[in-house]
């Protein structure tokens, strides 16, 4: 089959996964969407706009422009054209567990190690809009594993999900899950810490001990660099190694959490070590605590409406989003599940009616994460220099009918909807003639 | 009738014993096919204390030679399986394994996942049944491998004579198995690593901290005084081959994802790597041909689970995946990829033949399916000087077979294993399009598991009594399982030897959890592990003997 077939596959109604194909548009030739009502998010919204495509970037936005020689065109008339979604929390397209459960510090393990390309929430997601997540380690554990940011290039590998240069990231987690206190488990399976209070010791041990791991690196390659050839290292340490990249700035960190008093006990212990908090996420109870959010620079990711599902989640209201972005954090919108990421628009779209403006609500699902996980040079907005990670619904994108029509990444398509429904036809075709050849006697004379 | 049971015993004290091993064969007037060099039409070949003494077209026969007429007879090299469970003590049975999970591990060291130190030649038994089945199907040598832990240990290629097992061993170390099966790759839920992503953390770990032993235990070795001395750590010891590379190290990975985060993982650790399985490998062939991995690759084509209902809707890829998998040895092989054969751990060893004639089907070269089966394993597991081919000096592991290998009618006569003489019974002619199925008695027909079961599920917070109605049917379990508040259908039912495994949706404190069973049955009781989403705890079961039953 040809290597470049569309990637359009019926993972929405067979649950179907392939890999292996690229998307059906040759990054060399220019795409130029025309005549459709883009929201820049940085710049307003522009009606009879075009946007022109070059190599995977976004080169021109703008009322009148040619159509440069060879270009794909794209009709964009009564089309809604927004920067692609990010979600700043998910846990799609990771193979085995989510969690490492068993210990309570499990920052050697990784997202990044288990990427699984062919998860079918990948396609379903790209099919709501979403082009970028943030594809998170459970919360088991006080301090979780290292994250991905991806890209939802469906078909690719798993090195070409990878979102390259996004800064790496860690999850910490406060509350009812690192404490286990939700967890039907086997005695054997319990483990420190049971209340709050050990949640806070677990971190700030595990701060503590990267903080010797440094010291003793540091120490050793002062010795060995004045030529002290009797100079032995300290043994490489896969748990520590990411936390000290935290303590130096390197490594970003986003914090499970609900609950204003625990909010405010990681930004003493972050003050305390000299590292900031990145996001705090779910951060249910943040309007309590918006100003002190803002005044370390974390930002925020929440939910629109979801609460009660637990008692740390009781005192949630729907206004938190507006209430934390009035107070000056940073907010975004994020999934937590393959399902809500199918709907992130409608999440922001909701946010209407609490207080923020269309401007401001568009903002909490693509320019906000963006900035949260730092890629805001790259995506986030409908700008030049910005790589083409698009979606282009059929009506206003924060409607509640709005669909996305298609959906572009690295000015690829890969998601259109009108050719999914064509190759629905296909693959039940090919499923019912490999069925046959399976019922049916073969021609092998050997079978 | 004494007479009867005389003759009974004789021949099972002979068929026991294996076989008889003069000193010296003659195989004579032969087609014979060295794999390592072109056909002879006709020959001999000698056999002296389990050795090939000479093969060839004028190859002497000696006067102390027993002559065995071979015309019309073609002889290959005994065939390798280089991935098996062959000799190893049944509850690391791998088959059991897939059917049924791992049996519950008891020690902490079988709990472990660092068992790099175990040798499958340390636990290998001739008590085994499935040596012979191997063997009447031609397979002469296996690679013996350990299955349980991260680091599961190192296998051991045997000779599968089903003698002595100090006498089955050809090479006691040839790899080190790694497993990076997602979930628990047979080791403690409750531990660490429990996730496929723990998994590999805890493995790049381990080669870490092998090399750091290295460094730190060769410093105080060569007289540092007024060092603290390293601790012992048997684990960190026995990977030093590994981390120096003189050894490999063989990995599983099947799914084009696998392949890619092995061999990502192979170069993280600096190891000299295999992969094993590597079923779709026909769709990364240009990265297995760009990093010359060496493959082991599985023959176990997959297939539909028989007992799936025929109406049910199957996602494309698998679809695929089954219609294309007999042709991924050929794809691998027009590559240009080196690679040997293994079983998969197929239920029916003659399966590993058919299979292999499969492939040939679907576009493989006989000659290079033979290599396959021979002298390529020979090769990558480091034993071409002694085996894989017909020649003289090599091990007189043989087989003689009525025509073509590949061929349906074929059949084999004799089975040469050290130079011993096995005559496998001769197999009805297969009919056309009879499936595959498991001819080895399966232990199930003499376990029943049928009747009222009392399962305690013991928890944190306590146990829990539930009552089990199961019904056995061949290897299906059938029934219900009670609870207080209702009853509830089993799922997934199934029995392979004493290995009993069902799947049921109950209240567990408050929750309506999905908890498979898995569980070892012994009379009236049966102990095992109850796997719940969150956790895996332990349960016991008695039979409540017939006529107490209250309903």
């Amino acid at each position: 089959m040809n290597i470049r077939r569309w990637v359009l596959i019926t993972a929405l109604v067979f649950g179907t996964g392939l890999s292996g194909q690229a998307a059906e548009t040759a990054a060399d030739i220019p795409i130029l969407i025309r005549n459709a009502t883009v929201y820049t998010v940085s710049s307003g919204v522009l009606t009879g706009a075009s946007i022109l495509i070059r190599n995977g970037r976004i080169v021109e936005v703008g009322k009148s422009m040619a159509a440069p020689d060879g270009a794909t065109l794209i009709d964009g008339t009564g089309k809604h054209v927004i920067p692609g979604i990010i979600d700043c929390h998910s846990h799609i397209a990771i193979d085995g567990n989510v969690n490492e459960n068993t210990l309570s510090v499990t920052s050697m393990v990784g997202v990044d190690d288990v990427i699984n390309p062919t998860d079918p929430t990948i396609y379903l997601d790209l099919a709501g809009g979403v082009t970028t997540a943030n594809v998170l380690h459970g919360s088991a554990n006080a301090v979780g594993g290292r994250n991905a940011v991806i890209k939802l290039r469906w078909g690719n590998n798993a090195s070409g999900l990878l979102f390259e240069g996004a800064k790496p990231g860690i999850k910490l987690a406060l509350g009812e899950n690192p404490k286990r206190s939700n967890v039907v488990t086997s005695r054997e399976a319990r483990r420190y810490p049971a209340t709050r209070m050990g949640v806070e010791d677990v971190i700030r041990e595990a701060f503590t001990q990267a903080r010797r791991y440094m010291d003793d690196w540091e120490a050793y390659r002062k010795r060995s660099g004045a030529g002290d050839t009797g100079a032995l290292p300290p043994k490489e340490d896969l748990k520590l190694e990411p936390l000290a990249e935290v303590l130096r700035g390197e490594r970003l960190v986003h914090a499970h959490c609900y609950r204003a008093d625990e909010i405010l006990m990681l930004l003493r212990i972050a003050n305390d070590f000299g590292f900031k908090v990145t996001t705090f996420q779910h951060v249910l109870e943040g309007y309590k605590v918006a100003r002190e959010i803002a005044a370390h620079g974390a930002g925020a990711s929440t939910f629109s409406d979801w609460w009660a599902y637990k008692v740390e989640a009781y005192d949630a209201i729907p206004q938190n989003a507006v209430i934390m972005t009035r107070k000056g954090v940073l907010v975004s919108l994020n999934s937590d599940s393959a399902e809500v990421a199918r709907h992130l628009n409608q999440e922001a779209g909701k946010m209407m009616k609490y207080g923020l403006s269309e401007a401001e609500a568009l903002k909490l699902v693509t320019l906000n994460p963006a900035r949260q996980l730092q890629i805001d040079n790259r995506v986030g907005t409908i700008e030049p220099g910005k790589d083409a990670d698009l979606v282009m619904y059929d009506r206003p994108p924060l409607s509640i009918y709005a669909v996305p029509e298609k959906v572009f990444i690295d000015g690829q398509i890969y998601f259109d909807r009108d050719r999914d429904m064509a190759r629905r036809q296909e693959v039940a075709k090919e499923k019912e003639s490999l069925k046959r050849a399976r019922r049916e006697p073969t021609t092998d004379p050997m079978r | 009738m004494r007479f009867i049971v005389s003759t009974l015993l004789l021949f099972l004290a002979r068929t026991a014993s294996g076989a008889e091993a003069p000193p010296v064969f003659a195989i004579k007037d032969a087609r014979i096919v060295p794999v390592s060099g072109p056909i002879i039409q006709k020959g001999n070949i000698i056999v002296r204390r389990g050795l090939i003494e000479a093969a060839g077209e004028d190859a002497a026969i000696p006067d102390d030679a027993e002559v065995i007429d071979a015309s019309g007879l073609t002889v290959y090299p005994g065939l390798f399986d280089s991935s098996t469970d062959l000799g190893q003590p049944s509850a690391e049975s791998p088959s059991s394994r897939q059917q049924t999970g791992a049996a519950a591990p008891t020690s902490p060291a079988e709990r472990s996942p660092m068992r790099a130190y175990i040798r499958a030649a340390d636990t290998l038994t001739d008590d085994d049944f499935k040596l012979e089945e191997a063997r009447n199907a031609g397979i002469t040598t296996a690679l013996s491998v350990p299955r349980r832990g991260v680091f599961a240990g190192q296998s051991t290629l045997i000779n599968l004579t089903g003698g002595e097992p100090s006498q089955m061993v050809v090479k006691a170390s040839v790899a080190l198995h790694v497993l990076t099966d997602s979930g628990q790759p047979g080791g403690d839920p409750a531990a660490y690593p429990a996730s496929l992503m723990g998994v590999v953390a805890y493995i790049k770990q381990c080669f870490l901290d092998a090399r750091h032993h290295a460094l730190i235990s060769d410093t105080y070795g060569s007289g540092k005084k007024g060092m603290l001395r390293p601790e012992y750590d048997r684990g960190l010891e026995a990977l030093q081959p590994f981390a120096q590379g003189r050894q490999p190290v063989v990995l599983s990975a099947d799914s084009p994802q696998e392949i890619e985060r092995a061999i990502r993982l192979a170069e993280s650790i600096r190891v000299r790597y295999i992969l094993s399985g590597v079923q779709e490998g026909y769709r990364v062939s240009a990265l297995l041909k760009e990093k010359q991995v060496p493959l082991l690759v599985s023959l176990r084509f997959p297939e539909r689970d028989r007992d799936a209902d025929p109406e049910a809707d199957e996602p494309l890829r698998q679809l695929r995946l089954r219609a294309e998998a007999p042709g991924n040895p050929a794809a691998l092989h027009r590559a240009g990829i080196k690679f040997a054969f293994h079983s998969g751990r197929m239920n029916n060893p003659r399966d590993y033949l058919r299979n292999a004639a499969r492939a040939v089907r679907a576009g493989l070269p006989h000659d290079a399916a033979l290599r396959a089966l021979t002298l390529n394993a020979a090769e990558i597991l480091g034993v071409d000087e002694q085996l894989g081919s017909i020649e003289k000096g090599k091990i007189a592991n043989l087989i003689a077979a009525t025509g073509d290998l590949f061929e349906n009618r074929t059949q084999l006569r004799y089975v040469f294993v050290d130079g011993r003489r096995y005559e496998p019974k001769l197999e009805e002619p297969r009919r056309p399009g009879a499936g595959e199925r498991p001819t080895a008695p399966t232990i199930a027909q003499r376990v029943n598991a049928t009747g009222t079961w009392n399962l305690e599920v013991e928890l944190a917070q306590g146990s829990r009594t539930y009552t089990a109605l199961l019904r056995q049917d061949n290897g299906r379990i059938t029934g219900s399982v009670r609870s207080d508040i209702g009853s509830a259908e089993i799922s997934d039912g199934s029995i392979t030897g004493r290995e009993i495994r069902f799947k049921v949706t109950l209240p567990v404190e408050g929750r309506q959890l999905e908890i498979e069973f898995q569980g070892i049955l012994e009379g009236s009781s049966m102990t095992g592990t109850a796997r719940m989403p969150s956790a895996n705890v332990p349960f016991s079961g008695t039979q409540v003997p017939q006529g107490k039953v209250r309903l």
